[in-house]
């Protein structure tokens, strides 16, 4: 019998997550779709991904990708390891900092959370070559 | 005579100390545990052609761009007193 997989809730892309020191409340910060670079390959000194997770059963294998879906899924950039789950109440959130990511490629690109080595979250994201507008003569 | 309307009027009588018990809720409480990860991935590695500059192209350049002008200014010349001293 195959272990039940979490349901996701939230998987959001921003800037950063700040957290209220008294009250332990996230406040997401500049969240954004579409990333723009005038050449390729291009360095993004900080992206966050929160992901909210809830519904699971005792350790659960995770792991959050990056892909360009416009080379072949390839992968830009990931990382896996292991959640604890009490009570399948629980909701379990997690604030991944990714700090000097090279994107290789523009195109869409798409951020996966898998739980088990199956798919619990996605959320697609643009990375384009930004072209300055030319001054008119 | 419609039947429902003849039927009184039903409150359920509750008091303060019964509401407060009923706001607590029962069951499992819902938690939430979060968890943060900072990764810094290191710098690319990309090929650009460097060609590492020698100690006397280092000095020049460090004169050039005006490293050593603070020995020119005023403020230094209580130096040159001390020197003339100990000579």
């Amino acid at each position: 019998m195959s272990k039940e997989i979490p349901i996701g809730v939230a998987l959001i892309v921003c800037d950063r997550v700040i957290t209220d020191a008294a009250t332990q409340e996230k406040t997401l910060v500049g969240t954004f779709n579409q990333l723009q670079s005038v050449a390729f390959p291009s360095i993004c000194p900080r992206m966050t991904v929160f992901v909210g997770v809830t519904n699971g059963r005792g350790t659960i294998e995770t792991e959050i990708r990056c892909i360009n879906e416009s080379d072949n899924n390839s992968v830009v950039f990931g990382m896996k390891g292991m959640i604890p789950f009490n009570n399948p109440n629980d909701v379990i959130e997690l604030a991944y900092q990714f700090n000097n990511i090279t994107f290789p490629k523009p195109g869409m690109h798409s951020i996966q959370f898998l739980c088990e080595r199956e798919l619990v979250l996605q959320r697609r994201f643009q990375l384009i070559i930004f072209k300055p507008p030319t001054q008119p003569a | 005579m419609n039947a429902i309307a003849e039927q009184p009027p039903f409150y359920e009588k509750t008091d303060e100390t019964d509401l407060s018990r009923r706001v607590k809720g029962e069951g499992s409480k819902l938690t939430v545990n979060y968890f943060q990860f900072y990764v810094t991935f290191p710098p690319p590695i990309l090929d650009i052609p460097c060609v590492e500059m020698s100690d006397s192209e280092l000095l020049i350049a460090t004169e050039k761009a005006g490293t050593f002008d603070f020995l020119n200014s005023p403020e230094e010349d209580i130096y040159n007193d001390v020197l003339k001293k100990s000579e």
